[in-house]
């Protein structure tokens, strides 16, 4: 029998993944299923007892679960919009109205990106101190009175998302800049000639072309929100006060890590890896009725 | 060639780093590793890692021709990785860790049980009672106190003086402790206040010892649901809800106290001997004493112990050397020589009475206090409930209630409810 | 004409005040470092130092192997990434061009990868690496991030802009499917390689947990390292925590102004995918 050249290009291509596919199986799929496994247990290290579903019926029945999930979406999704938003409008300025030095501004405003976000919150905590911090310094050195920053929840929350902000504007500029270049000048010259506003414009035109930019910077600031909102939260507020800001993230790192209960931290991973999973499809399949609707 | 720069300014990036990188590690002197002598591995709090101790161990691996891997971790990490060595099987020969943890760990069964080997032992009868109980679980002892410190109340006397109140009459109850608060918040405030609440719940402990509850659980029920600490609660937010005291906030490190009371920017703070090294070094002029915590009126006035002990962990390759070690680093001797270096106080009655302990000012001050420090919540650390545990920076429960009163948001006795209902579903289960 | 240049102007204002937002703490651990003890601690907080203290980098690597850790850091993040790069450039040919089939479900697998949070492998994870007696080895360390979800994506994504035109031309020429990756290939998709090459490198520089975990003294990495400055019970003043965090920011700052225009391309390179 002969072996066809479709076959051995698809050994190759098998052989090419293989490394790749290795280390993922390995070092990534295997252990969550293993903490899969975990969840339906109880106890710790070699003294476990299989629970069945229990561990998931006692998250379900717990109000912090609940109250962590509330926040951990109103977290993802203020941040998102703000960052988003802000974006978008600096993106807009940036490439329709000709402004010099974009190249500069676009690289400044993208540089907390880079920075490692253990040390930049960190630093953010040092400038939110009501009493050493340098934003009630300056609130005081213009008469007005310094703010308890993290002291208050819905205070808490909104320095958590100014964090947030700060992380992925610069990421959201860039994601817009690139998105608003690709819509053709000339669809805003005729617009123009027809009488239409700036607003009308970026309505009507811009708004509309960019649906796929809007749902990659959707999907980009879910997975970020999710990742750094444990860093943000554990480092500024602690998840406090009043659990107000104990994200996700930082609820499962505290049930494995302080309550050493780790097949409940491996439960609460599951479902957060769904609630992840099924919000990017859903983005991804909105993005797919709205922008192929438009054709 | 845009790309072509960029390209070329990446791979100069690149050099650089890696010049730097090896040229860093040639000039540091990398460790190499040799095969030969086996190696014994202990983790160490990073604040503790001491001269005297260095010492110990040095001489310790050269006699038993070891090499000493000593890794050291602030508690958090020292908690994300002991969980993760107990998971993997890679536990270390020796660890030092906040007490109550070794009841914990020693109930889930990952610690050695030393019970006989302790008691054959003539020197333990020298420790203190009290810190053999934080490190017992249902009778057994599973480890060993190597440092046992207390919270005191320190108070800066110049700004007693400042704001016309006697320098060496600190405030003994709870009552004069807010009253105190409020003429130093008339005198001074509101850029020097009274006192400092940490963030971390785990300090408000010493209000609970000191209205008559000398245990967390009271076998079957949480015990700190009496009319004492209700009333010691409310005194608490009433000067947290008028701002007499500086309050850290919730993510904020222990430095924000500390740091306010070094500056003289608030009179008074909750702390224990970890801090009399920083205060002689950073603030060398300060007038300040220390006393007992302030109690409720009537009540035998109370200390919590605090401190770390050592354990060894089941699956341990060396745990006859551990204990061996263990024995040496609690050395009457060695213990006078720590307290010396860094101002630690140690479980030891003959080191209390040591005439070179009682000549440490500040030491001294504990010393006095530290024989009548109870522990607190050790039944909540070996029965598993970390939720409602004080110390180790306190459980959610624990929190909860704790920023219920610091940043006033339901009334204590509602927030205490709450604790006490929680628990006691916890403690039932 | 005029209402233009009005909203120029005002996109010039916003635009500062947005850089401003982004480069102040940066810049404020920066003045942070160079102060000195009593700078640090005063009230006001003082921003610029009145002489800089470069001597508190001394004092920070006086208590710790600060170089140790940095080429810990720069050996952990460069393997990986160099690795990334290798494994996601074959994957990433291999899914788009030689059409396999199951290729789909390979890619699902890679991008249901990013979406497995990273705490919740660390301990089964770390629990293989100990069976295979590779803890705080480079091996342990690195070879778990030797293929990411998101490498294999990234690649995949920009590989199918390579016309297959490209790849039949080679074939003919009789070159060999690996030959293909590396010389031809390769080359031609050389700005998305270099812009993975920056991502991965800023993830692993700036991760913790993994490291934190599977090393001990002789692979720890230079965030774990300084960690200590961070939540000490003893006072530690901030102008040499500062000065630790500094240590550590330099390399991805360097990262950034040698190459921030190719970071911000590589985004604008994803987006219009």
């Amino acid at each position: 029998m002969k072996i066809s050249y479709s076959d051995r290009l698809s050994a190759t291509g098998y052989l090419f993944v293989l490394p790749a596919a290795l280390v993922m199986i390995l070092f990534t799929l295997y252990p969550f299923i293993l903490a899969l496994w975990n969840s339906l247990f109880t106890g710790f290290a070699q003294n476990l007892q299989y629970v069945g579903l229990q561990n998931y019926i006692r998250l379900f029945t717990s109000s912090r679960f609940w109250n962590s999930l509330f926040v951990t979406i109103l977290f993802t999704a203020v941040s998102s919009g703000i960052s988003g938003f802000l974006g978008f409008l600096a993106a807009n300025w940036l490439v329709s109205r000709g402004v010099r030095f974009g190249q500069f501004f676009t690289a400044i405003i993208f540089l907390p990106y880079v920075v490692t976000p253990a040390i930049a919150t960190l630093v953010w905590q040092y400038m939110f101190d009501r009493r050493f911090g340098i934003l009630n310094a300056a609130l005081n050195s213009v008469g007005l009175n310094g703010v308890a920053w993290l002291g208050s929840p819905v205070s808490a929350m909104l320095s958590l998302i100014l964090v947030q902000v700060w992380f992925t504007v610069g990421y959201n500029l860039v994601i817009f800049s690139s998105g608003l270049q690709a819509i053709p000048k000339d669809y805003y010259e005729s617009a123009s000639i027809d009488g239409a506003t700036e607003s009308q414009q970026v309505r009507l035109i811009t708004l509309p072309l960019i649906v796929p930019t809007v749902v990659l910077v959707l999907v980009l600031s879910l997975l970020s929100g999710f990742v750094n909102s444990f860093v943000i939260a554990q480092i500024l507020t602690g998840g406090g006060p009043f659990r107000a800001t104990e994200v996700l993230m930082l609820l499962i790192y505290k049930t494995a890590f302080e309550g050493f209960d780790i097949p409940r931290a491996n439960a609460l991973t599951l479902v957060m890896f769904l609630l992840l999973f099924s919000t990017s499809y859903m983005l991804q399949k909105w993005q797919d009725r709205v922008y192929h609707g438009l054709y | 060639m845009t790309v072509k720069n960029t390209t070329v300014r990446f791979f100069v990036f690149l050099c650089v780093l890696m010049i730097v990188a090896v040229a860093s590690v040639s000039a540091g002197g990398a460790e190499e590793r040799e095969d030969g002598p086996q190696t014994f591995r202990m983790y160490w709090n990073t604040n503790h890692r001491y001269d005297v101790y260095q010492q110990v161990i040095d001489d310790f691996a050269e006699e038993h021709n070891l090499v000493v891997d000593l890794e050291t971790f602030l508690w958090p990490d020292m908690r994300t990785k002991l969980l993760t060595d107990f998971s993997g099987g890679t536990v270390p020969d020796l660890i030092q860790v906040p007490a109550p943890w070794i009841s914990e760990f020693g109930a889930n069964g990952l610690l050695m049980d030393m019970t006989e080997q302790i008691a054959a032992w003539p020197e333990s009868s020298d420790w203190f009672e009290p810190a053999w109980i934080e490190v017992t679980s249902e009778g057994r002892r599973y480890g060993m106190k190597n440092h046992h410190t207390t919270f005191g109340l320190f108070y800066n006397r110049d700004l007693f003086r400042e704001a016309g109140l006697d320098p060496d009459a600190p405030p003994q109850s709870l009552r004069e402790f807010r009253d105190y608060m409020e003429v130093i918040a008339e005198e001074l405030g509101p850029d020097i206040l009274g006192f400092a609440f940490d963030q971390d719940a785990g300090y408000l402990v010493n209000f609970f010892a000191n209205s008559d509850v000398p245990q967390l659980i009271d076998d079957t029920e949480i015990a700190i649901n009496t009319p004492e600490v209700r009333q010691s609660l409310e005194i608490l937010q009433e000067i947290a809800a008028n701002e007499w005291a500086l309050i850290a906030e919730p993510g904020a490190s222990y430095q924000t106290a500390r740091r306010a009371f070094i500056e003289g920017s608030v009179a008074m703070m909750l702390s224990g001997p970890w801090d009399l090294a920083s205060l002689a070094d950073l603030a060398p002029d300060m007038d300040y004493g220390i006393a007992v915590p302030p109690h409720l009126e009537g009540v035998e006035p109370r200390t919590i112990v605090a401190g770390t002990a050592m354990g060894i962990p089941v699956g341990a390759n060396h745990s006859d050397l551990a204990w061996e070690l263990m024995q040496r680093l609690t050395d009457l001797e060695i213990q006078v020589a720590a307290t010396q270096e860094a101002g630690m106080l140690m479980p030891r009655q003959s080191w209390a009475d040591d005439p070179r302990v009682q000549e440490l000012p500040g030491v001294s001050d504990f010393a006095r206090i530290v024989p009548f420090a109870v522990p607190f919540d050790i039944e909540a650390a070996s029965r598993g409930l970390s939720d409602i545990m004080w110390s180790g920076g306190g459980g959610d429960l624990t929190t909860q209630l704790y920023q219920n009163i610091i940043y006033n948001r339901r009334s204590a006795s509602e927030a205490l409810e709450t604790y006490v209902r929680e628990g006691n579903r916890l403690l039932n289960q | 004409m005029r209402t233009l240049t009005a909203k120029r102007v005002r996109a010039y204002v916003w635009l500062t005040l947005l850089c401003i937002f982004a480069v102040l703490p940066v810049a404020y651990v920066f003045l942070l470092a160079l102060q000195t003890n009593a700078e640090a601690a005063a009230l006001p907080p003082t921003l610029f130092p009145a002489s800089p203290q470069f001597e508190n980098f001394s004092v920070v690597a006086e208590r710790m192997p600060l170089a140790r850790y940095f080429y810990n850091s720069v050996v952990f993040s460069l393997s990986t990434t160099v690795a990334v790069i290798l494994t996601s450039l074959f994957a990433g040919y291999a899914t788009t061009k030689l059409r396999m089939p199951g290729r789909r479900f390979i890619i699902s697998m890679f991008v249901g990868g990013i979406l497995i949070p990273p705490a919740i492998r660390a301990i089964p994870l770390y629990t293989m690496i100990a069976r295979l007696n590779l803890v705080d080895t480079w091996a342990g360390l690195s070879l778990p991030l030797m293929a990411t979800g998101f490498g294999l994506f990234f690649m995949h994504q920009f590989l199918k802009t390579v016309p297959d035109s490209v790849v039949e031309a080679a074939r003919i020429d009789g070159c060999s499917e690996s030959r293909i990756v590396l010389q031809i290939v390769g080359p031609l998709v050389l700005p998305a390689l270099v812009t993975l090459f920056i991502y991965n490198f800023l993830f692993r520089w700036n991760g913790y947990l993994w490291p934190l975990v599977v090393t001990r003294r002789t692979w720890t990495t230079l965030p774990v390292g300084i960690s200590v400055f961070k939540t000490s019970e003893q006072l530690i003043t901030w102008n040499l925590i500062a000065a630790a965090a500094v240590v550590t920011l330099i390399p991805v700052l360097g990262l950034f102004f040698a190459v921030g225009g190719r970071i911000v391309k590589g985004i604008a390179m994803q987006a219009s995918k």
